[in-house]
């Protein structure tokens, strides 16, 4: 009897502790994302997928029949790739196809919802926004294993070297706009 | 060959140079003038297209007596029909109109009301508890014989998702839950839409010379690009 009572006062305790925890650790202000500028000349697209429903189902991202990468509850990852029409297709019991018109030298974004299926949830991509990106801080970088075979989806590495490339292009871009001025 | 063949033809090589020089550091001009919007885009989309002669240049070295509107200036169209994710399909094309004039230098080049096409890129009806999507993206602008290509037209969107009434039905009630749809998207007629030019183009004769200009809509953007100056 003791001991129910002991086990079931440790559970309670642990219930009603563990979302203070949780709000505490919730609380810290999460960093924005950074997303660089695509490579001159090329488009980029951002996929996430907020957490939510259907965590437990897949949504892997595929262009041409290959695999872009997967896009785990609570992910991001962004793609490269040349602007034109490009069509995204994601399957689980059925099949979803999202058609972007990527821009050269612009971002946009998509998003993958689980909606709900017969058997299983359904993935879903969808158009998005920057606003709805920034909407969910806690977003994480899909891992390099996860990404591929296809080609576009910048690895971890890749994404670092792309920020600290377009770090200094502010500066970069800045020097032009001053020197007419000089010159006059 | 004599000396005055060569001497005009030296001369003619230096006006050509002049020109590509006067236009590419006017480019630069207007790329350090334009409006935030355009700020983050970079440079001209030349490298993602394929080569060809810039219409502007040609027209420098030609002497022809006109204005150039360069690429990415910022502009505002109105769709000329209406648009909904439940009736819409993918490659389906669309009316649309310039809602204010282009303006270069203080001279309008292009009226407001000029008319064009758009395209839809991607269409879908609703889901279950999910929203109907629709994608679209500006083509062009009709002036006279001559196309003005367009790009990044933002008006993409998602209708409003039901998942959380998908959901609740189906934990209460089971299989009803399937009919529980998203909202659709609906674009009415004359719903307004920023897009940009995807090209350099050239305007021989301003359109505020030819034909009185009309009269821009009563929205605050109106587009101008100072740095810009006429060709004499």
């Amino acid at each position: 009897m003791f001991r129910k009572t002991a086990i079931s006062l440790a559970l309670a305790a642990s219930t009603l502790t563990s979302p203070v925890l949780a709000a505490d650790k919730s609380d810290a202000p999460a960093a924005p994302i950074a997303i660089p500028a695509p490579p001159a000349g090329k488009g980029q697209v951002v996929f996430f997928r907020p957490g939510g429903m259907g965590f437990a189902v897949g949504c892997s991202v595929n262009e041409k029949g290959q695999k872009v990468s997967s896009l785990g509850a609570g992910r991001y990852f962004v793609m490269v790739t040349e602007p034109g029409r490009h069509e995204f297709t994601v399957k689980s019991e059925a099949k979803d196809v999202l058609a972007l018109e990527v821009e050269a030298d612009e971002t946009q974004y998509a998003t993958c919802r689980i909606k709900m299926g017969i058997m299983v949830g359904r993935p879903d991509l969808a158009p998005s926004t920057e606003a709805d990106f920034r909407k969910n801080n806690k977003l994480k970088l899909v891992d390099a294993d996860d990404m591929g075979p296809g080609e576009g989806a910048l690895r971890p590495d890749q994404l670092a070297a792309a920020l600290a490339a377009s770090a200094p292009a502010p500066a970069a871009a800045a020097a032009p706009a001053e020197a007419p001025a000089a010159a006059n | 060959m004599t000396w005055g063949q060569g001497l005009r033809g030296a001369v003619a090589a230096v006006a050509v140079v002049t020109c590509l020089a006067w236009h590419t550091s006017h480019a630069q001009d207007v790329a350090t003038t334009a409006p935030s919007g355009a700020a983050n885009v970079g440079p001209q989309p030349s490298s993602a297209q394929p080569a060809m002669l810039d219409p502007c240049v040609v027209a420098l070295s030609e002497h022809r007596p006109g204005t150039c509107i360069p690429a990415l200036t910022p502009i505002q169209i109105e769709l000329a029909e209406p648009l909904s994710s439940r009736t819409s399909v993918t490659g389906q094309t669309f009316g649309l109109a310039l809602v204010s004039p282009i303006v270069v230098g203080g001279n309008q080049l292009i009226a407001a009301g000029t008319t064009g096409q758009g395209e839809v890129v991607h269409a879908k009806k609703t889901g279950v508890g999910v929203g109907g999507e629709l994608v679209l993206a500006a083509r062009f602008l009709q002036i006279g014989e001559k196309r003005l290509r367009l790009r990044s037209m933002h008006l993409n969107g998602a209708g409003r998702d039901q998942q959380g009434l998908a959901f609740a039905v189906g934990v209460a009630v089971g299989f009803p839950a399937l009919f529980v749809r998203g909202k659709h998207i609906d674009v009415p007629a004359g719903a307004f839409a920023d897009a940009k030019t995807a090209e350099p183009f050239w305007v021989d004769v301003p359109a505020d010379a030819a034909e009185k200009p009309a009269e821009p809509r009563s929205i605050e953007k109106v587009v101008t690009k100072e740095g810009v100056s006429n060709v004499p």
